[in-house]
């Protein structure tokens, strides 16, 4: 895969669906069951960390759910995520950023949002 | 002109830090169990295996200084080096080198003088490549040469430097303190579901 594809499947892992953060359909949030995840997608090559964001959005009137899912991506960034994943012309390797993750405001009180940082590097000449 | 490199260059590139074990099995590489970490660490691992060598030949009439043919290796010093952050028993005995633990009194003493056998302990760092195979400096007999040096912080946490050195042996002189080890991973990561993303 590409290193679009594979920001994609990243952010695909953790059962909410995932969208680059410039395509996110108007009705995201009802037809993903009141959740999903956006992300920004930018690329590199060897030598070079990307500090990259994303957003877990969600509608809802606690924290708590959307908190679970921070936690639960945090730690598998940390336990589960392979060194590196294998992509055209090298590899992605993927670590948390600081801070990991920060709530955010939104204009529709019943709106929760976090937002993720990660380092990516893509293992790959150019 | 060469400009770039080969996607499998990046292969057999270690990431990330890595972690020292005990009584680690090369038989079974990928055997790492929470009980066999030695220490938490913080920053970097240094492994070394760094010659002192000789020309025997560079005194000799008509022989040019350097030549490959009088190139000795007379010793070879190896060493895993890391900070290190959990102060237990085992491991101020470990930075120590030369020490006895007292279970009962909670205790580790130093010691001078020669080495016990049992001073003398099998250590391993262990790190992963990007293919998600598997590297390793195996140290057979290691012993701390650095002594202790406990740093603490307000507010911090409390660090110091492990610097563990490999052995031979009279008994057996042609075994080598260390061995590297490289595994490559027994089968490709399954990432076949890269969709494209939308729009």
């Amino acid at each position: 895969m590409n290193k679009y594809q594979a920001l994609q499947y990243f952010w695909s892992l953790f059962e909410w669906k995932a969208y680059n953060e410039l395509t996110v359909p108007s009705d995201a949030m009802e037809k993903n069951n009141n959740r999903y995840i956006t992300y920004e997608s930018a690329t590199d090559s060897y030598d070079n960390d990307l500090l990259l964001s994303a957003s877990l959005w969600m509608r809802s009137t606690t924290w708590t759910e959307i908190h679970a899912k921070a936690a639960e991506i945090s730690e598998y960034i940390e336990t589960q995520f392979p060194p590196a994943i294998p992509i055209d012309g090298g590899f992605l390797k993927i670590r948390k950023g600081t801070p990991f993750a920060t709530d955010a405001a939104d204009d529709d009180p019943d709106i929760r949002r976090v937002r993720l940082n990660i380092y990516a590097e893509f293992l790959t000449a150019y | 002109m060469i400009k770039q490199v080969s996607s499998e260059f990046f292969n057999s590139v270690p990431l990330d830090s890595g972690v020292l074990v005990k009584n680690w099995d090369k038989d079974h590489p990928d055997t790492v169990t929470n009980a066999m970490i030695v220490t938490a660490t913080t920053g970097d691992f240094n492994i070394a295996s760094v010659p002192t060598a000789s020309n025997l030949f560079d005194d000799v009439n008509g022989v040019p200084v350097g030549s490959k043919e009088g190139y000795h290796v007379d010793s070879m010093l190896h060493t895993i080096g890391v900070t290190a952050l959990n102060t237990t028993l085992e491991t101020i005995k470990l930075a120590l080198g030369t020490a006895d633990i007292d279970d009962t009194t909670g205790s580790v003493t130093p010691r001078i003088g020669r080495p016990k056998s049992t001073d003398f302990v099998h250590l391993t760092w262990l790190g992963n490549t990007a293919d998600g195979g598997l590297v390793a400096a195996d140290l057979n007999d290691a012993l701390s040469t650095a002594g202790l040096t406990l740093t603490t912080t307000k507010n911090g946490k409390g660090t110091f430097p492990l610097t563990i050195q490999g052995f031979t042996s009279i008994a057996t002189p042609n075994v080598s303190p260390v061995s590297y080890y490289v595994f490559k991973a027994d089968t490709e990561t399954n990432t076949e579901g890269g969709e494209t993303p939308a729009g």
